[in-house]
């Protein structure tokens, strides 16, 4: 379970204090993938950070008893002057895992031919989506934070992802910030709507979705 | 403002040795493997140094301030220069260069920069072995070198390099502007520390200006190992041990209260 206990988190913005949380308590169930909804730039991805730990609250704490992953998305957590093979043996020995088995599964996971060995400063953003969706997943998390997969390339690879995702991973939760309304309805059973610091619930993912899209409109 | 990770306590300490070490491996594959020769140019560049350094002097002096070796005069100053100067050099941009890897929650910002000190000192080491003993090789006879005179200097030079990598990890993030200064600052350190020349043969007032730079005196105590007649009277041990130790000290407490800002700066 993850657990924010009166999280409290702000940034300045043209000379004014935003909050993107305020005094909040949450507990983020098991059993079901949750969809963070909010506008551009309420916060989301920043939520995210700090629920993964590599984002801090201004005052009070997330505590974690379960494994997190970290967030994965397009901001990139792959280093460019590594190959893909060095990444995923440096993910390898961070998470303790059998490196060898970690390496073999994902070159054939990620679909990235010669490129596997070659720096990953060299890749298209499809190309590192792939790299990094195939590491994460067969690392075992009970939370795996994704951050926008837009990006993560043809419907093959998506339907892989999918794959992966409702078989191997099925007691596996997901908290995922995506634009796309349609992703979100893939992956997520329960929602969370993030307006003006507060942070609201919804059991139904369709009707986080409504109350996001309402807002959307005033 | 706390947050704890899964599993509690019990594996935190062996978290961090085991990304400590990936993170090693990751810097020697980045920082001598792309390269032709990899790590040996790592060694090449003070030799060569030394080497040119040797030539040039020997052939506008006839003998260097102390000894007889123009070689053993500027590897012994220039070794303990520059195991100050790369360890700090090394140390200060060690969390900006794993900047993409401090995604994952369990990379910290005191990894980044212990693997990076661990990598240059075992580099360091090396190095020195390999000059002093091919030296031992072409300067007959080599003195009888004081070991506890060399421990001493290159601890303090190695403690001071990391202390000040350590405080520039969190300055140079804090403010562009000392990042600069600095810089600038430490240009003319190296013809203003004693490479070349002894600082008993500068006249007062100078002399005294030029000892309050710490590293005038590491030269001095690395120096006192070789030359057993030279005693460098100048040499102040306890202020060079306290630099080191509160610089450590100081950039340790700056990275505890600014860590979380190093890492969610873009």
């Amino acid at each position: 379970m993850i657990h924010l206990d009166r999280v409290s988190k702000s940034f300045k913005h043209k000379g004014h204090r935003k909050y993107i949380v305020e005094n909040v308590s949450f507990s983020i169930p098991r059993g079901r993938s949750l969809g963070l909804l909010g506008r551009n730039g309420a916060g989301k991805s920043t939520l995210l950070r700090m629920i993964a730990g590599i984002a801090y609250p201004d005052s009070g704490k997330v505590i974690r008893q379960a494994r997190v992953s970290w967030p994965l998305g397009f901001a990139g957590s792959l280093h460019g002057a590594l190959t893909g093979e060095q990444n995923v043996r440096f993910i390898a020995r961070i998470y303790n895992q059998p490196t060898e088995a970690l390496v073999a599964y994902v070159e054939e996971f990620a679909e990235l031919g010669r490129a596997f060995r070659m720096p990953v400063s060299t890749y298209s953003s499809g190309m590192r989506a792939r790299l990094a969706f195939g590491v994460s997943m067969s690392v075992k998390f009970d939370y795996y934070l994704i951050d926008e997969i837009t990006a993560v390339g043809d419907t093959n690879f998506k339907n892989k992802c999918k794959d992966v995702f409702h078989n191997k991973l099925a007691d596996s939760d997901i908290i995922m910030v995506s634009h796309s309304v349609k992703t979100i309805r893939e992956y997520c059973q329960a929602g969370v709507v993030l307006e003006n610091g507060k942070l609201t619930y919804f059991e139904n993912i369709e009707e986080a979705i409504a109350v996001h899209e309402n807002n959307m409109k005033s | 403002m706390t947050s704890s990770t899964f599993p509690p306590h019990s594996s935190v300490f062996k978290t961090h040795i085991r990304v400590v070490a990936a993170l090693t491996i990751r810097e020697m594959t980045t920082r001598y493997g792309r390269k032709i020769g990899g790590y040996f140019w790592a060694i090449l560049d003070p030799v060569a140094f030394i080497g040119l350094m040797s030539i040039v002097f020997s052939s506008v002096s006839h003998t260097p301030p102390i000894g007889r070796s123009f070689m053993l005069f500027y590897a012994t100053g220039y070794l303990s220069f520059w195991i100050y100067r790369t360890l700090a050099e090394q140390t200060s941009t060690a969390v900006k260069f794993n900047k993409s890897l401090l995604t994952y929650p369990v990379v910290t910002p005191y990894d980044a920069v212990l693997a990076r000190a661990a990598l240059q000192i075992v580099t360091q080491f090396i190095v020195c072995t390999i000059i002093f003993g091919g030296m031992a090789f072409f300067i007959t006879p080599f003195p009888s070198i004081d070991f506890a005179n060399l421990m001493g200097a290159t601890i303090v030079a190695t403690g001071l390099g990391f202390g000040i990598g350590l405080l520039n990890t969190t300055l140079f993030n804090l403010s562009g502007l000392y990042e600069r200064i600095f810089t600038i600052a430490n240009r003319p350190l190296f013809l203003i520390s004693g490479v070349f020349f002894l600082p008993d043969s500068i006249p007062t007032p100078y002399r005294d200006y030029l000892l309050w730079n710490p590293i005038v005196h590491i030269i001095g105590w690395f120096r006192r190992a070789f030359y057993p007649a030279y005693r460098a009277a100048y040499v102040d041990e306890t202020w060079l041990i306290s630099l080191a130790f509160g610089s450590t000290l100081a950039g340790l407490v700056l990275l505890k209260i600014f860590g979380t800002r190093l890492r969610e700066s873009e």
